[in-house]
């Protein structure tokens, strides 16, 4: 008795040998042969310590970057947030301590979504991993906040996120269908409500200008200058670095002295801006391990149980039918969310743009706006687009900030609608004094 | 109304579905062959666009394993994402999910690792890495 004590105290409250086990039932139940649930299992709970080690990285950056903000702007009590689900999920699973219910409300999405796309008319299996990190991340960050513990908790927040596996789909697939001139795939990536805002635009805009749509971005010859902004990583750099620079510039050399010591505080404040990056790329390598294994056995089982689903896949399923649209919508969606960043910075939380999704978001929105409305529906649809990824974040980081995460925000707008989501149902619950 | 319904449904469909198809898969035959040979006479990239006319031409009457590797040999040819890349993604769904029916998991996993590799170079493509 006093052993198995011992091993639930000691063990199994560790995230990284819960999650572990996740991979190793993932597995088991595809029959793989012993050697290769090993390495699995073992390869996942590292996936899970290199997404902590770079979520810690990017933290402390965070923390120096919040506190010369502060120093600068801080006075009328306004803060800054940096949008990036990864840092959120990273923060989530590492110091909120909640990579356990996290890696197990990703299983119960994956086993929610197979039991609904099985009994409903809603034949869609999502197949990309990352997204469901993504959404698993945020229902269990507002079940939680909601007061949700244990069991509770890990089934709601499943039923919630399996809900939009399945749904979310289904909301995009009348553009899909557009787009890929067939119904048999659909899209997987968690920002369809800025998709269909996209196409919501597109739409006014072929109203406006009488019904006639315009050319397709397809028609057009782009200059091949642009493509050094389409690796994430470099774009990131690019926004960070004038970022930091120009707030540690208004804080002086002052503000920085505990945190730089002997170097020049602006020198420092690029330092960190690489940092921030550094710890953005150790935490996606992290992710990618964690779901090596996962991912492809939860989708062989997927859809061997659900042989007539669509599978929703990722977003690059659809740049090889409008490839100019995906760049259009990138930049587009770019200048949409500096505006959008002026904006929430009147909203008391200003929001830097996570430019780590913009790429795929926006040139996703731009295939949108183009399928509706040619050029014009990706121009104007992806200008709104980024200013609409900017304002629903803004919204929710009061309450992010509230559940202790650090100067950070959401991406992936669906993820967002989900913590409205909880947030609603909590308030409506506690009108009847339920919750 | 049921009836009439029914009736009219009957009337149009099978005529349609028997007469047009019967009809258009020997001229699809013929094209094919055509499509073959002008495939054999290029090289190089045309060779590649002479391919997917040819994968088009399978598609049609449901040829999928000739379509398959009509695109294939096309994508070989020509690294890029395009119409041989996008065919490819809906075929091997197709295929994907007769190995479901036939619950051959080894199959699953194959065509699903084949439209992750679709993707992964849609993504490669658009970042100039191809």
């Amino acid at each position: 008795m006093e052993i198995l004590q011992w091993i639930i105290d000691n063990i199994l409250t560790q995230a990284s040998v819960i999650i572990g086990l996740v991979a190793l039932l993932g597995l088991a139940l595809q029959k793989k042969p012993i050697n290769e649930i090993i390495s699995g299992t073992l390869k996942t709970m590292l996936g899970f310590l290199v997404l902590s080690a770079g979520s810690s990285v990017m933290q402390t950056s965070l923390t120096y970057f919040g506190d010369m903000f502060n120093q600068a702007f801080g006075f009328n009590g306004m803060s800054a947030v940096v949008a990036s689900i990864e840092g959120i999920n990273g923060q989530a699973m590492t110091d909120l301590g909640l990579g356990s219910e996290i890696a197990i409300c990703l299983a119960g999405i994956f086993i929610v979504n197979i039991i609904l796309a099985r009994f409903t008319p809603f034949k869609y299996v999502f197949l990309t991993g990352q997204a469901l990190l993504w959404e698993s991340t945020l229902c269990v960050v507002f079940a939680w906040f909601c007061g949700l513990r244990g069991i509770p908790l890990i089934l709601i927040a499943s039923i919630v996120g399996g809900a939009f596996a399945t749904l979310m789909p289904a909301f995009a697939q009348p553009v899909v269908r557009k787009i890929t001139e067939s119904d048999d795939i659909a899209l997987g990536h968690f920002c369809t409500f800025g998709y269909m805002f996209t196409a919501l635009i597109a739409t006014i805009t072929k109203k406006l200008a009488g019904g006639h749509e315009s050319q397709s971005t397809e028609e057009l010859e782009l200059p091949q200058s642009l493509s050094f902004m389409q690796d994430s990583y470099l774009a990131v750099m690019v926004v960070m670095i004038p970022f930091y620079l120009i707030i540690a510039g208004f804080a002086g050399p002052e503000a920085a002295a505990d945190y730089a010591g002997d170097v020049n505080y602006m020198v420092y404040a690029f330092l960190q801006a690489m940092q921030f990056v550094v710890g953005l790329y150790v935490l996606l390598a992290g992710v990618r391990l964690l779901l090596a294994e996962l991912v492809p056995a939860f989708q062989g089982i997927s859809m061997k149980l659900v042989p007539n689903a669509r599978p929703a896949l990722d977003c690059p399923v659809l740049f090889t039918y409008a490839p100019n649209a995906v760049i259009i919508g990138f930049i587009c969606t770019t200048i949409g969310s500096l505006i959008g960043m002026a904006i929430t910075g009147f909203m008391g939380t200003l929001v830097i743009p996570g430019v780590m999704s913009n790429f795929f978001a926006g040139g996703t929105a731009g295939i949108f706006g183009n399928a509706i409305d040619g050029r014009r529906g990706a121009i104007i649809g992806g200008i709104f687009h980024g200013i609409f990824i900017m304002i629903l974040p803004a919204l929710l980081s009061p309450m992010l900030a509230q559940i202790g995460f650090v100067n950070m925000t959401c991406t992936d707008v669906d993820t967002v609608v989900t913590g409205f989501f909880f947030m609603a149902i909590h308030s409506i619950l506690g009108l009847f004094g339920i919750a | 109304m049921g009836l009439f319904g029914f009736g009219k449904k009957k009337d149009k469909a099978p005529a349609a579905e028997a007469a047009a198809p019967a009809m258009n898969r020997e001229e699809v035959l013929a094209k094919i062959e055509e499509a073959k040979a002008k495939v054999a006479s290029l090289e190089g990239v045309a060779r590649a666009n002479a391919l997917i006319e040819l994968g088009k031409l399978h598609a049609d009457i449901d040829q999928v394993d000739e379509a398959i590797a009509a695109y294939e040999e096309s994508l070989e040819l020509n690294h890029v994402m395009g119409k041989a890349s996008s065919s490819l993604v809906k075929l091997y769904n197709k295929k994907r999910a007769q190995a479901a029916e036939a619950k051959d998991d080894e199959k699953i996993k194959y065509y699903l690792d084949k439209v992750n590799e679709m993707l992964a170079l849609s993504k490669d493509s658009l970042r100039g890495r191809a």
